[in-house]
């Protein structure tokens, strides 16, 4: 066989193999919840008559559970889509100044992991006092939601059409076409971003927990402590979990998200709104609106540390559980964007197939968090390598990675559609394969974008709890958890500590986001 | 050229990180290349902030490093129990430290412990200790009842958890989710002691009476201390944290008169994991956290334990072991009785 033969026989063995291990990333981190609702499933289901089932349905409880899940939720996209609206408009459609500061801010925010948010909102209330409270609960969330509404908002603002705005100004004046232009082509952003908030808080229990608020996502969590069967907790969260997919199914089809279309261009939007005698007034607001949310926070947290000195000691002491989340951070966030680009590219172009990708997104997104953990403990509990596997931090990672697969996909799918399609086909026509395709045409042009998602999902990963509690392996306690923990005890000076190094944590890589989006960021306050 | 590297870089990079992840880190990379024996796995159900600097100087005394997992305090003890429970076939905690004993119990008499010989144990009164050695008692804590004093009057001051039933305090008494922890354990003990039918008569003039449930022990003491409630039911650990700050409260040990029930007084539990990875590694920390040091180290820390140990210092800040009237429960029972115990608390106060 002549060489050339052969190393081309070599390289499409390799095309195929990399190919594989996408399609079984793809079919693993699905399996992980799937398995775990079929058994619960099967347990409800296929029993012997005599068996109990595995779930009590009392029709009493679940009413309060999805009465308090529902408050919880709407105050909190109610909350989050007032702040999304009002600074999203004054920061992308209006010459309101410092709207570049406040941009940056916002997306520090977003940034922030939950526990950190948490531990400051505590600081200055005491969950204690608004423990059972659905409404203060959903406040909590909103509140830690808003930058995030903040940022998707003031993108979709940006993303509006310049020339319909432009022609309707000639007839009407800006408040009108603010509200009927510009507003309308933003709902279903509104819409997305609601949508958004409402997975993140539906599917996270910390918060619910520790004010006590019975939510499905904290009765998933109190379901799998206090019974022996992982059944019960799954079970509990189907209602949650078809409600998400349906939201979900709704939103992404409306968007066309994985179909063969140009992404809005973040930056292009319309002209800036004049705010004209109104702009001192409303920026000294915004201004004093921010100080006076964050500063008695800071405050607040700052208060319960004795000394410098003994915060550097406790930062010291805290340092195995931050390196602990920095590494798995980083290595979760590596894997999910290292498979992301390909899957991103299969939810784009992979022809039929992309609607099993489009299905496992949903799913995924939809997930609540504890469910993530039971299935991969099902998974992997077992004696043997799984087993093994189990007993190491790398289940952490794991579990990083169904939590954020679908996210790092969806943050990648845009930069795909982006790559035009006679790019690839003229590729192929010169003979590259898959594989090759994806080294010398897609990775290249969606590097930049690839970095962001990386950022983006690794500060997620160093975030998350609701996994990681019942994932963390003897010895392998990372911040978010030890943070969960002594959370419930009220916020000391260990805690205020834990809170205040995750954010220098959180620091670092904001600021190469921030770097990596300038262009964009400039553009925002550049333009009009 | 380089651009067409970039999937492999990337690839490159994030298995290195990966496989950094799987690296331990400083403290404990001795501990994976040392001997199986130099490392003991611990679940601990006490408090991290109390269990943790005893726990590093085992480490520090015996060189044999811990890999602890510690409680979440909504979930507390019953979550580290079903952990157990659901490692069984390839278990990978060698000591369960137990900070109540109900589910230790529970756990032996589902054959998901070994016994062991721990040389301490005669210290302890055999009331706190298994004849077998499948579990060792030591450090108590005591269920009370800590009162608002500016809100409740000497003359009004509650001395039975009945009290939590009474309807002038109707809406204004706590406690803490019954489902975990020593609430729940409490529970089951008064399903052992008064019989089941009276536990749920008494549990039913709670629930009717409009009794606060609240995430934990902590939460209870914190918002009796803050004046949201007239009195709770709590531990002598959470409440004295309160008293020592100077607050206005009161620690009421329940039902100690004559004709009382008792206070209830429930004992940290030690016990070896059945199939445990390190089993002389357990034992050894079984014998440091019996010895007399570590009941006064516990005693005279934050938590305030009440000794149990023959040695140690008889007088906690709290209360002294002979001041006060234990609640005669047969343990054994409390335990049979916990599902039930816990079924009827999660009917009544978790809708």
């Amino acid at each position: 066989m002549e060489p050339r033969s052969v190393h081309r026989r070599a390289r499409d063995w390799l095309a195929a193999g990399v190919a594989a291990a996408h399609g079984f990333v793809l079919l693993a981190v699905v399996a992980v919840p799937l398995q775990a609702i079929g058994r619960a499933l099967a347990a409800l289901l296929v029993r012997p008559p005599e068996a109990p089932s595995p779930i009590d349905i009392d029709p009493g409880r679940w009413a309060v559970l999805l009465a308090n899940t529902l408050i919880v939720c709407g105050v909190a996209i109610v909350t989050a889509t007032l702040f999304g609206l009002i600074l999203g408009i004054l920061i992308a459609r209006t010459d309101m100044p410092l709207r570049a500061g406040f941009a940056k801010a916002a997306a520090l925010g977003a940034c922030v992991p939950m526990y950190v948010t948490a531990v400051f909102f505590f600081s200055l209330v005491p969950a204690w006092r608004v423990q059972g409270s659905a409404l203060a609960c959903g406040l909590f969330y909103g509140l830690m939601c808003a930058p995030l509404s903040i940022v998707v908002l003031t993108a979709a603002f940006r993303a509006a059409d310049r020339e319909l705005e432009d022609l309707a100004r000639l007839d009407a004046d800006p408040r009108w076409v603010l509200f009927r232009v510009t507003l309308a082509q933003a709902k279903w952003a509104i819409a997305a971003q609601a949508v958004l908030v409402f997975l993140l808080v539906g599917t996270d229990f910390t918060i619910a927990d520790i004010l006590f608020v019975r939510t499905f996502a904290e009765e998933v969590y109190t379901q799998y402590a206090l019974h022996r069967s992982p059944d019960a907790p799954v079970l509990v969260a189907l209602p949650l979990l078809a409600t998400f997919v349906m939201a979900l199914t709704v939103i992404l089809r409306r968007y066309r998200l994985f179909g063969e279309h140009s992404p809005a261009e973040f930056g292009r939007g319309p002209r800036t709104l004049a705010l004209g005698r109104w702009r001192p007034a409303v920026t000294v607001a915004a201004l004093l609106g921010f100080v006076a949310l964050a500063g008695p926070l800071a405050v607040a947290v700052l208060r319960r540390i004795d000394s410098p000195g003994k915060f550097l000691a406790t930062a010291g002491a805290l340092g195995r559980e931050l390196a602990i989340s920095t590494t798995g951070a980083i290595a979760g966030a590596s894997l999910v964007v290292l498979f992301g680009v390909g899957l991103a590219w299969s939810a784009v172009r992979a022809g039929r197939r992309r609607w099993l990708v489009w299905a496992a997104v949903v799913l995924l997104l939809a997930l609540p968090a504890p469910v993530v953990g039971i299935g991969l403990i099902r998974l992997l509990n077992q004696p043997g390598l799984l087993g093994r596997l189990y007993d190491s931090p790398v289940t952490m990672v794991l579990g990083y990675l169904v939590r954020f697969v679908a996210l790092g996909i969806l943050l990648l799918v845009p930069s795909i559609q982006r790559v035009p399609r006679e790019t690839e086909l003229a590729a192929r026509m010169d003979g590259s394969d898959w594989l090759a395709v994806q080294r010398h045409v897609y990775w290249p042009a969606v590097l930049g974008d690839a970095a962001v998602a990386w950022l983006v999902v690794a500060m997620l990963c160093f975030g998350e709890v609701g996994a990681t509690v019942l994932l963390a392996p003897p010895g392998w306690t990372p911040a978010s958890v030890r943070a969960f923990t002594l959370i419930h005890f009220g916020v000391y000076q260990d805690l205020a500590v834990l809170a205040l190094a995750s954010l220098g944590c959180i620091i670092l890589p904001w600021l190469l986001l921030m770097y990596l989006l300038r262009r964009r960021l400039a553009a925002l306050w550049s333009e009009g | 050229m380089l651009a067409t590297r970039y999937p492999m870089i990337l690839g490159l990079g994030g298995l290195a990180v990966a496989l950094c992840g799987c690296r331990r880190p400083a403290q404990e990379s001795a501990a994976t290349s040392a001997p199986v024996e130099a490392v003991v796995v611990v679940y601990t159900a006490l408090d991290r902030q109390f269990s943790e600097p005893i726990l590093n100087d085992f480490a520090a005394q015996t060189g044999i490093q811990t890999q602890p997992v510690y409680d979440t305090e909504s979930t507390k003890t019953v979550g580290l129990a079903n952990r157990i429970r659901a490692e069984a076939a390839r278990p990978r905690c060698d000591v369960f430290w137990n900070n109540e004993i109900l589910n230790t119990l529970r756990l032996k008499a589902e054959g998901l412990l070994q016994p062991c010989r721990a040389t301490q144990a005669e210290y302890f009164p055999p009331r706190y200790r298994d004849p077998d050695g499948y579990w060792y008692g030591f450090a108590a804590r005591a269920r009370v009842l800590i009162v608002n004093t500016e809100l409740v009057g000497p003359d009004e001051l509650p001395q039975s958890i009945r009290d939590l039933g009474l309807p002038k305090w109707r809406g204004r008494v706590g406690i803490a989710k019954p489902l975990f922890g020593t609430t729940a354990s409490h529970v089951a003990c008064l399903f052992a002691g008064l019989g089941p039918e009276k536990a749920r008569e008494l549990l039913d003039t709670w629930k009717q009476n409009n009794i606060q449930v609240v995430s934990g022990n902590k939460a209870c003491a914190e918002m009796v201390a803050a004046g949201r409630l007239a009195f709770a039911l709590t531990d002598t650990d959470d409440a004295i944290a309160e008293q020592e700050q100077a607050r206005p409260v009161r620690i009421v040990f329940p039902d100690s008169t004559e004709a009382g029930l008792g206070t209830l007084l429930l004992p940290n539990t030690l016990a070896v994991v059945k199939g445990a990875p390190h089993p002389q590694a357990a034992v050894r920390l079984i014998d440091y956290l019996l010895s007399a040091d570590v009941e006064a180290r516990l005693a005279a820390g934050p938590s305030a334990q009440i000794p149990l140990h023959r040695d140690a210092p008889s007088r906690s800040r709290v209360c002294n072991l002979a001041e006060i009237k234990p609640m005669e429960v047969d343990f054994a029972r409390a335990a049979e009785m916990f599902p039930t115990a816990a079924e009827y608390a999660e009917k009544q106060f978790l809708k």
